[in-house]
This record gives C-alpha cells, structure tokens and sequence, in this order.
C-alpha cells in the first residue's frame, strides 16, 4: 500500500471514530432519565426539540421491559413545557432486577421507532442483596455508554434505599475529591495527609449544616445521643474517645485480642472511620445519617471455629456449613444457629416483631429459616444482619445451600438481609447455610428508645445491636447474663449488656463528655441545676457539682457515682442518693421521668 | 588586671554568642515566608508568597485572616489562638489559649481589626466575639446578648467596615449588623429572595464600598448580595443570573478589590472566584494540591487597602498572598 493510500485510509478510520464518537457522546434528545422514588421509579422525559410535532399534548409509550419480555406500556403525554413523565408505582419493578424503558411516540402502534431506552431498576434496603460486587454496568441514556462511577446503582455498598450516601455526594458530582487524592493521598485510603480524623472534622465542625461533632455543649444539646469531642479535660474533668488516630483499635479497654491476633484491625489507628463508614452503612430509622458500620472491625469476615483456643476466632461472626435445625435446641452449640419453621411458628415466637421491617406482607402457609442466638442459658430469635460483602477487602458471606448449590438467590427464595431471615418455597430445599451476622444500629434522636420499651419509638432488639457494636472492639465487656464466669472470652462477673435494657449506651457516651453534658441521678443537667429551684446553682457550683471527682476515659453520661445512682437506689445503702426511696423517680434513667412525692 | 581581661573576654564571648543567635533566629523566621515567584498574568491576582507560621507550631487549620495596621492576624483554630505576622511572613507573637473564659477559644474563627488598631475575634463555639488590643490583651466581649432571645449564637465570619460589625451566625442562618461603639443590632439578615427562603450556615460576610452586603451562604453553595438596607439584590452561584444549579461546594471567604472585583473562596472545590459587579465570573484560580498555586479546603479570605489578598489554605497549613 502507498504511503498515500495508508494516509488517506488513516484520515478515513480517524473521521470514522470521530463520527462514531459523536454518536455516541450525544446527549439524548428526549431527556429519558429514570430516577427512583421511594420502592418505585419516576421517568421523566421531554420533548424532542429538533421535532417539530413535539408539541403540548402530544403522546408518548413508555415500554418498559425485562430482558425481551414487556412488563408494561404506559402513554403520556407532554405538557406545556414540553415535559412528560411516568411514575410507575412500588412493586412494579422487582427491587435489584435490570430493565430497561424504551420510550415510542403513540401514533407509533407498532412501536418501529426506538426514540430512547434507559436502564431501570430500584434498589432497596431490605431484600437486596448489599455489597454485592456489582457485575453489572449501568446504562443511564441508553447511548451505550457504561458508567463506570455505580455510586447508588445496583447494590453498591454507598447506596441503600432511604438513606442519605453520606450528605449530597451522587452520581454526577466529582465529591470523592473532597475526602480523597487520587493520586498524591498520604495514607493508603488516599485520605489527605491527616488521615480520617482531620478529613471529617473539616465538615463537622460546626461551619457546615453537617452534624458537628465538636459542638460545644448548650442546653440543646444537653440530652446528646453521642456526646461531643469538644470537651474540656482540664476544668471539666473530660472523657474523649480517643478517634485521632493517636491509638491503636487494640487498645480499647476490655478488648480482647487472643493469641495470636490474627485480625489484622486491631493493628489499625482507631479514629472517625474505625466506627462510621462514609460510603455506606446499616443505619436506619428517620435520617439514617450516623453511617455506622454495619460489619465493624471486620468480625463479619473472620470464621468461628467451636472450641479453638484463639480468641480472635472465637469473636468471628463468619458461621461456615451451619446444618438447618428444624426444633430449637436447648443446649448450646455455636453461638449462632439457624432454625427452619413456618411463619405461623414465627408468629408465635414473637408477633409483634417478626416481619415488623420485611417489605411487603408474607401470607400463608410459608417457611422460615430463622437466625437464633444463645443467650446464656437459651437460643432466642436473632434479627441480626445478614452480611454479605464480596471482593476486596470484604470477606463477609451468606450463603444458603441446597447440597452443594448455592441458592440464595433461587427463584422461590426472598432473603430478608437486614433482619436476617428468609422464607419462601425453596426453604425446604435448603440443607445447609453459611451465614455472617452483621450489626445493625437504629438511628434515633432519642436515646430511650434504645432500651425503653415503654418508649413510643422503642424497636425491640436495638439496644442490643448497640452493644454488639460498642463490642466489636470492647469485646469482653459483652455479656449475655450477669451471672458467674459469663463471657466468651475471660471470667468476670458483669452488667448484662447484651440486651435492650442494659446497652452500653446507656451509660456511656459515645464520643466524649464532661461536666457540663454528665447529668446527677435525677437526670438533672448542668442547665437544670443553674435554673430550676428558689435557689438555683451558680454555673460555678454546678461544674463542681457535676465534675467526676474521679475522672477517667468511661465517657460516663452520669457523674460520679449518679452512674450506678440513676438505676440503684433502693436502700439504706444509698441514702445519700438523690434518688432513693425517700424520693424516687418514675420512668427509665435517660427517659423521661416523673417526680414522686416524698413520704 | 588579669582578672579584669578575663570579665572582657567572656563578655565580649557572651556578646557574640548572643547577636549569633540573634542572627540565626531571626533567619529562621525569615525563612517561615517562602518566596515564589509568580507565574500568573493577566485577570487574577499574582501568587507571593506563602506564610507557614512559626515553625514550631505551624498553623494548623487556618480559618480566618485580616490585615491590622501592618500586621497579619490569624485565627490559628485548631491551636485555639490567634498567630500574628508582619508582611514578609515573619511570626511576632501569638495569643490565646483553649477554654471559655476570657481572652480563650475554643473555635477561633472570624477575625477583622477597628481603626484603632483592636482585634475583634469570633469564637463559633464560645457564642462571642472577644476584643484584644493589637498587643494580644483582651478587653472585652464585644456584645453580650445571651440574655436576649435572638442572641447571638455561634459568630463565624466577621468584618468591620466604618463603624459597623458585621457577622455570621453560622448555626443559626443569619447576618447581623451591630453600631461598633455601641454593640446595637442594627440588621439581621435571616433569608434570600423570600421570607421562606432562608440562609444555611453562612461562613462568611463582606462589605463594598457602596455599603452592598456580600454573605458566602454556604450550606445553599451560594453568594447573597444585599444592598446598604438589607434588601435583597442578587445571588451568585456560578450559573446564568443565580437561577440554575449551583456550581460552588462550600463557598466560604469573599472579598471585594477597589475596582468591585468580587473574590470568593470556594472551599471544596479549592479554587478562588473572581466576579466583576454584575456577577459574572471573570477569573479563577487555585486547584486542589499543595503545589504554589494550588489550595487544599482554603477558608478565609482578606482584601486589603491595596488590594492584596490574603487567603487561608486550611490543610497546607499556610496562607497565600496574592498581589
């Protein structure tokens, strides 16, 4: 070939690219743009501006289809404005499942003429199947370009449905640079050179609307979930949660590492990202916004092994080739089981807490594989997380079997990920699970409702998946009973804390405190005791008062001895509580509390 | 006589070692001002020099600067004190410490000077504005309001402009106007365009030489423009006449030039705006890294007399003289 042939088929290919490229970056004329709304999906679209026909009125078809079978069709038509839309209503669309819409003008019977197509699906919180390496690219105009950036698409570990993906980070932002560097990152997360610490502390300081973590106490904020970083350790004798990276996970008091600490986060520097996962979490409840992590410290990936000697193992909450019990033993074997029954069993298990976060309603006759704890002296029905985190640097997995089969995801079977259970018709089938549990902390504005169960906004099991969570790292600080030699990993005699009533963070804050936020046994805070009375405190008096004559790193919410005071008081041996039986309060410590005549 | 020559000897040794380490002290502060020279020509003003603060505790988290007399001022925040320079750079002295009672921080933020040379410094924590004297001795609170019902709650940008005060109340979406001398509120800024729309967490506020209000509305990734009255004039955030999608992620520090050039910080995307008047972007400049001309999470931003702008680059832990 001569080099003048050569040139002028490189010019030909060149110009051929060019148009293809074109073509293919061109923005979609008719706006198809699907956006979820609740379980649902919403597909706006416009008129075509270069059609002339495309007026106010005109009639639109939206196909929408799974693989090359059509769900439905649904006309309408453009407005004023030229714009139209199709809501298409929760249940329509099976949560996690492709579709695509394909957009047709209605005089267009035969539908012939492919204006535009758009990938479709919803995501949602409960039944799909979370962390799920995506294997799947998402087509957002149908152009045939793949976006590479899944941020909220398909089960991405960021996007879970009703909740925020930390703040307005979305698809089309370039907001990763705000926390990362690609390529000039100081740590291995690309996190800027301060680490996590310094990373969220430059939003939640109190100059954004985000949370401020650093907040100094005002009677707002004087009933706080969380507590604050911003303590004075010096006159207000301060209690911090270390999270500055300056310690390491392994230093946690009552964190037991084993022999031969093979859980490599222990080694980590505890700080902001030790607790919070910014890119996704398990929070629920109104805001979901505390983004706590559902596995923390990875516990989730590592295998318990019954009898092993290594403690580390022994903490794993990784349950391998579980058998399906199908009567609830009464001794224990691991501390987690699994249970297959009928729902009608369920039910009567526990009627009011069952299905109480399923999507949708299970009727009939249904069978139920059901996770189950030892609680000391019993297996109890568990609702915790089912895990399932596949790929770097996830080793979390659920799996459920039929031999050898994996059949998670069988036709017939409905896994209910977030409270841990599945039912449907190929229970029957299954002969043995792998199963990880998880943590899953309820976001709340009131602390009761964590342990109060007369509390409006109670949810039964949340207090308890508090504690396992304070656990992860605090792990022999969580017990079952308070009896003799409880534990799984010392001897020790202890509060009970792995229950509603008795979660950690019913005593303990979880970021920082001190006198000024620490409240006396009547629950009485520092802007109560400075106001209330004929002869109220000065702020003085009160800091005094409420200072912990014997400070320490217990993030108490109660000063002193008002920590044991707020629940124990009955007796002569606590006659100078405030609270005790010449003058005790009604209700639960940290929930609102009646005052009782003296007698 | 022999003894004589020996107490001159060792006072002339103790003279010279004390004007040697003089000498290498104060290199070593001249040293904290690290010349660049610009390579920018053209719209936006021309980078200095950086200033890093005493090597010994450099800035850390830098929220807030001002030009007092002829020094700089920094809120040092995260040290909770407030760092003061000369113009090359060269650290004076520093003051301030942690904690809630007089002439202590807990979160140092805006920070402007009167014409008599006292400092106003905003605590966002605290709830108040301390004044100093431009020696770093504190005075006063400037106004205390927390009897009141609308106080003053978490002060974030300030600056003073003739004989006024003007402040963010970060935590509660407003701007006030305060008489100097006399700590009287004279203007609260609470919303835009209507009564219902609101100002979010505004971070920063300045002043024009027509008396117009700037406010760095920032939880709305927006600029609100007032006149002299506090009647609303204009938003800015980057799209056609304020009206679509705002293109701005955290605006923080403003400023005008002389020539009503408009500069603003925008902290999450690291780069300085320039506007001329109407709003439209002339210039910008800036860009994540810790190279010259580069930002990472910049804040605070200062226009002086001369129109040279001081801004406060958070993470590199220095501030950036643009000439």
């Amino acid at each position: 070939m001569s080099k003048i042939k050569m040139s002028f088929s490189l010019i030909i290919a060149f110009f051929l690219v060019g148009i293809l490229s074109t073509a293919a970056f061109a923005k979609d004329p008719y706006g198809l743009k699907p956006v979820q709304n609740g379980l649902g999906l919403d597909v706006p679209f416009t008129g075509n501006s270069a059609d002339a026909s495309d007026i106010a009125g005109r009639s639109f078809d939206l196909v929408l289809k799974d693989g090359a079978t059509t769900v439905s069709t649904t006309a309408a038509t453009l407005d004023a404005t030229k714009k139209g839309k199709v809501a298409y209503a929760a249940g329509v669309l099976t949560p996690g499942k492709d579709y695509v819409v394909e957009l047709y003008h209605s005089d267009d019977t035969a539908h012939a003429t492919l204006l535009s197509k758009s990938t479709a699906l919803v995501s949602d919180a409960h039944n799909t199947n979370m962390f799920q390496t995506p294997d799947t690219h998402v087509d957002l105009d149908g152009s045939g370009l793949k976006n590479a950036n899944q941020t909220g698409f398909n089960n991405t570990r960021k996007q879970r449905s009703g909740q925020k993906v930390h703040g307005f980070y979305q698809n089309n932002t370039n907001s990763c640079a705000s926390c990362h560097q690609t390529h000039t990152g100081a740590d291995n997360n690309l996190l800027f050179k301060d680490g996590a610490y310094s990373t969220c502390s430059a939003c939640h300081d109190g100059t954004t609307g985000a949370y401020n973590s650093f907040a100094p106490v005002s009677e707002e904020n004087a009933h706080s979930i969380a507590g604050t970083f911003n303590v004075q350790t010096a006159n207000h004798n301060g209690s911090l949660h270390t999270a500055d990276g300056s310690l390491k996970v392994s230093a946690a008091p009552g964190g037991n590492t084993g022999a031969t600490d093979t859980n490599k986060q222990w080694g980590q520097e505890f700080d902001c990202a030790s607790c919070h996962a910014a890119h996704g979490n398990g929070s629920a409840g109104a805001s979901g916004e505390n983004n706590l992590n559902i596995d923390p410290l990875g516990w989730g990936g590592v295998v318990y092994v019954k009898g092993s000697t290594d403690k580390d193992i022994l903490n794993g909450k990784l349950f391998k080739d579980l058998t399906i019990q199908t009567t609830v033993p009464t001794t224990q074997d691991t501390p987690y089981i699994l249970v297959k029954s009928t729902l009608a069993d369920q039910a009567a298990v526990d009627a009011n807490f069952f299905y109480k976060r399923a999507i949708g309603t299970v009727t009939g006759p249904v069978d139920v594989i059901q996770t189950y704890r030892w609680d000391g002296s019993k297996y109890v029905a568990d609702y915790s997380l089912w895990l399932q985190e596949k790929g770097y640097p996830y080793k979390a997995d659920t799996i459920l079997y039929n031999g050898t089969t994996d059949i998670t995801r069988a036709a017939g079977m409905t896994v209910v990920w977030r409270d841990g259970f599945a039912y449907g018709t190929q229970i029957a089938n299954v002969t043995k699970a792998t199963i990880s549990i998880g943590v899953d902390v309820e976001t709340t504005d009131d602390i009761a409702s964590l342990f109060d169960s007369a509390n409006s906004k109670f949810i039964k099991d949340s207090g308890t998946q508090m504690s396992k969570y304070c656990s992860a790292c605090h792990t022999d600080y969580l017990s079952a009973t308070r009896t003799n030699n409880t534990g799984v990993y010392s001897q020790a005699h202890r509060h009970q804390t792995g229950t509603d009533a008795l979660t950690c963070v019913r005593c303990h804050f979880g970021h920082g405190t001190e006198a000024q936020i620490m409240k006396t046994a009547n629950d009485k805070t520092y802007y109560d005791l400075t106001t209330e009375g004929t002869t109220p405190m000065t702020p003085t008096a009160a800091i005094d008062y409420l200072k912990d004559p014997n400070p320490s790193s217990a993030l108490k919410r109660y000063t002193g001895m008002a920590v044991c005071y707020a629940c124990h008081g009955q007796g002569e041996q606590f006659l100078s509580n405030q609270n005790n039986v010449d003058h005790p309060l009604g209700g639960q410590p940290g929930a609102t509390r009646t005052e009782t005549p003296s007698h | 006589m022999k003894k004589k020559t020996t107490y001159i000897w060792m006072g002339t040794i103790v003279t010279l070692t004390a004007v040697l380490f003089t000498v290498i002290y104060f290199f070593h502060l001249q040293d904290n001002a690290i010349k660049v020279a610009s390579t920018v020509k053209g719209g936006p003003p021309a980078l200095g020099y950086f200033i890093q603060g005493d090597l010994s505790t450099p800035l850390e988290k830098p929220m807030d600067v001002s030009k007092i007399g002829q020094f700089l001022y920094v809120t040092d925040t995260n040290h909770k004190q407030i760092q003061v320079f000369d113009t090359s750079g060269t650290p004076i002295f520093k003051f301030g410490k942690q904690g809630t009672g007089q002439g202590e921080f807990q979160f140092p933020y805006g920070i402007d000077g009167d014409k008599k040379g006292n400092v106003y410094v905003a605590d966002l924590y605290n709830g108040k504005i301390s004044i100093f004297t431009s020696k770093g001795k504190f005075i006063k609170y400037f106004t205390d309001e927390s009897t009141k019902a609308d106080f003053l709650k978490s002060p974030g940008g300030l600056r003073i402009y003739k004989n006024s005060l003007y402040v963010t109340d970060i935590q509660s979406n407003r701007v006030m106007k305060y008489d100097l001398n006399s700590g009287k509120k004279l203007m609260d800024l609470t919303s835009a365009t209507s009564k219902d729309d609101i100002l979010n967490a505004p971070n920063a506020v300045t002043i024009d030489s027509e008396n117009n209000i700037y406010v760095s509305d920032t939880g709305n990734q927006r600029l609100v423009i007032y006149d002299k009255s506090g009647k609303f004039l204009r938003i800015i955030n980057g799209s056609t006449d304020g009206k679509g999608d705002s293109k701005f992620v955290n605006p923080r520090g403003i400023g005008v030039k002389s020539d009503g050039t408009l500069l603003m910080v925008d902290n999450m995307t690291h780069f300085v705006y320039g506007f001329d008047k109407n709003g439209k972007q002339v210039f910008q400049f800036g860009g994540l890294g810790s190279d010259k001309e580069q930002f990472y999470l910049p804040n605070g931003l200062f226009v002086d007399d001369k129109g040279e702008v001081f801004i406060t680059d958070t993470v590199n832990q220095r501030i950036a003289l643009y000439y």
